[in-house]
């Protein structure tokens, strides 16, 4: 099959889908065709769509690619579509952010970090099934553990959880707590566990923080 | 305001007068104290300066003159703040007691600055293009929205009241022999599941048909309780009073739609 036909029909695939398609899955469509060719087909179309302005970009989101509009034109499709943005309250946030960075983590465990009752907000994040349960803690009392699903990464747009903001700088804390030290050092109480999940998920917080997305930020939200 | 005055209510409207309010306005003692910090140009490492101390009591003072509820988080912390502030104040403190101010202070610091990464990073997720607002997509057939829409949220007493005839119509077939077993809810949960894998929805009665007697039909309805709590199953009705659905629904759901319908 020529380049340009597959392309368009990996177009179409996108387009009815809606969804993240994984690699997997687009590939298994056509029969006699590598892999590694799909892929290289949509790097090119995904270039191509956002170099030709074309109003519709296709980002790999979720472990998928999906087809998706530009940020720039949220205005007008948010006018036609008179939809309802969805709602994201700041404790809905702070929950979600947290087991985005420490899952799979348990209720007690979001609660001491934000230091207030979590029970509602987590209910609405597992009735909007940003959240999941992922089994339970081998520990007193078998508490659950909660992650994060693939509609997470869907609606922030997320490849993956390597793709979540960099959290500041460990090493603040670690200043903090020498400076909050003027007795015997020998006191200080390190988390090992902490340190460890933040590593896992932010592999790269040893580099300089990546530059904040100059991206507009349109004013007519209603 | 007035209308109080009017109404010659008691002038003291304390914890016993009925009526008390949550605030919303922030997020637990934590954000509370970033808050004041912010305000007075601190840093959470002056956690501990009397102002702010000072401040944090004024503030749990006005909730309980506005009847505002105070959760009791913003009690536990008041007491640790007061418990740092006499520690400092002690004129000959004993070496261990300086220790344990500086312990409080130090988890104290720890967390505050442990929740505002948590904050900050939770305030540039929402910066992020999100779905929906930011950028939009082809509906598909999957938008979890629709699909709820459609459908209507089955309660607890729906359940409850579904079992209630399941069980009736068990206690209609008279038992030949009787045998005592123990069903355990575990091994049903599988049973469960597997009825659902089968099909893309399957209706609450037809879960039960071959359970032959009540102690099988209410431990798989209590499996079924549990998968529900668990949101692995969801159950649903397409109309108010009409039979209750069941499908899978945690993780992957939308996926194995996805591949039943290829």
């Amino acid at each position: 099959m020529e380049e340009e036909r597959l392309k368009s029909i990996l177009a179409s695939l996108l387009f009815a889908a809606g969804e993240p398609v994984s690699l997997a899955r687009l590939a298994a469509v056509f029969d006699d065709i590598p892999r590694a060719t799909v892929q290289k087909a949509l790097a090119a179309m995904a270039a191509q769509y956002s170099a030709e302005n074309r109003g519709i970009v296709i980002d790999e989101v979720a472990g998928g690619y999906q087809m998706r509009t530009p940020r720039d034109h949220a205005s007008y499709v948010r006018k036609l579509l008179a939809a309802r943005p969805p709602r994201l309250s700041r404790p809905l946030m702070e929950t979600v952010a947290i087991i985005a960075y420490r899952q799979p983590i348990t209720r007690p465990e979001i609660e001491q970090l934000r230091g207030v009752d979590t029970g509602g907000v987590l209910e609405t994040l597992l009735e909007r099934r940003l959240v999941k349960i992922a089994g339970r803690k081998d520990a007193p009392g078998r508490p659950m553990l909660y992650e994060t699903t693939d509609e997470f990464l869907e609606l922030f747009g997320l490849k993956d959880l390597e793709g979540l903001p960099d959290l500041s700088e460990f090493r603040e804390i670690e200043r903090a707590v020498e400076q909050a030290t003027t007795g015997p050092v020998e006191g200080i109480e390190t988390h090992p566990e902490d340190s460890a999940a933040v590593a896992e998920t932010t592999p790269s917080d040893e580099s300089s923080e990546p530059p904040e997305k100059p991206l507009p930020r349109s004013d007519d939200d209603t | 305001m007035s209308n109080e005055n009017e109404a010659n209510t008691p002038p003291r409207l304390g914890a016993d007068a009925g009526v008390r309010f949550r605030l919303p306005l922030y997020e637990g003692p934590l954000d509370l104290l970033l808050h004041l910090l912010k305000r007075a140009e601190l840093d959470p490492h002056d956690v501990t300066a009397s102002v702010i101390t000072e401040q944090y009591l004024a503030w749990l003072e006005l909730l309980d003159q506005l009847n505002l509820d105070v959760a009791g988080e913003y009690l536990v912390m008041a007491a640790t703040l007061l418990l740092i502030k006499s520690f400092a104040m002690l004129p000959h403190p004993e070496l261990a007691d300086t220790e344990e101010a500086e312990e409080l202070k130090r988890d104290l610091v720890e967390r505050l600055l442990e929740y505002q990464r948590y904050r900050e990073a939770a305030e540039k997720l929402a910066e992020r293009a999100l779905l929906g607002r930011d950028v939009f997509t082809t509906p598909g057939e999957t938008a979890p929205e629709d699909a709820d829409a459609k459908h209507y949220t089955v309660t607890i007493f729906d359940l409850v009241e579904a079992i209630g005839a399941v069980l009736k119509r068990v206690a209609d077939k008279r038992p030949r022999s009787i045998e005592l077993r123990d069903i355990p809810v575990a091994e049903c949960i599988p049973r469960i599941m597997r009825a659902l894998e089968g099909a893309r929805r399957v209706q609450f009665a037809a879960l039960f048909e071959d359970a032959g007697d009540r102690s099988v039909v209410i431990a798989t309805f209590m499996a079924l309780l549990e998968l529900i709590r668990r949101r692995e199953v969801r159950a649903f009705q397409e109309a108010r009073f009409g039979p209750i659905f069941l499908e899978r629904a945690a993780a992957g759901g939308m996926e194995a739609e996805w591949k039943k319908s290829d």
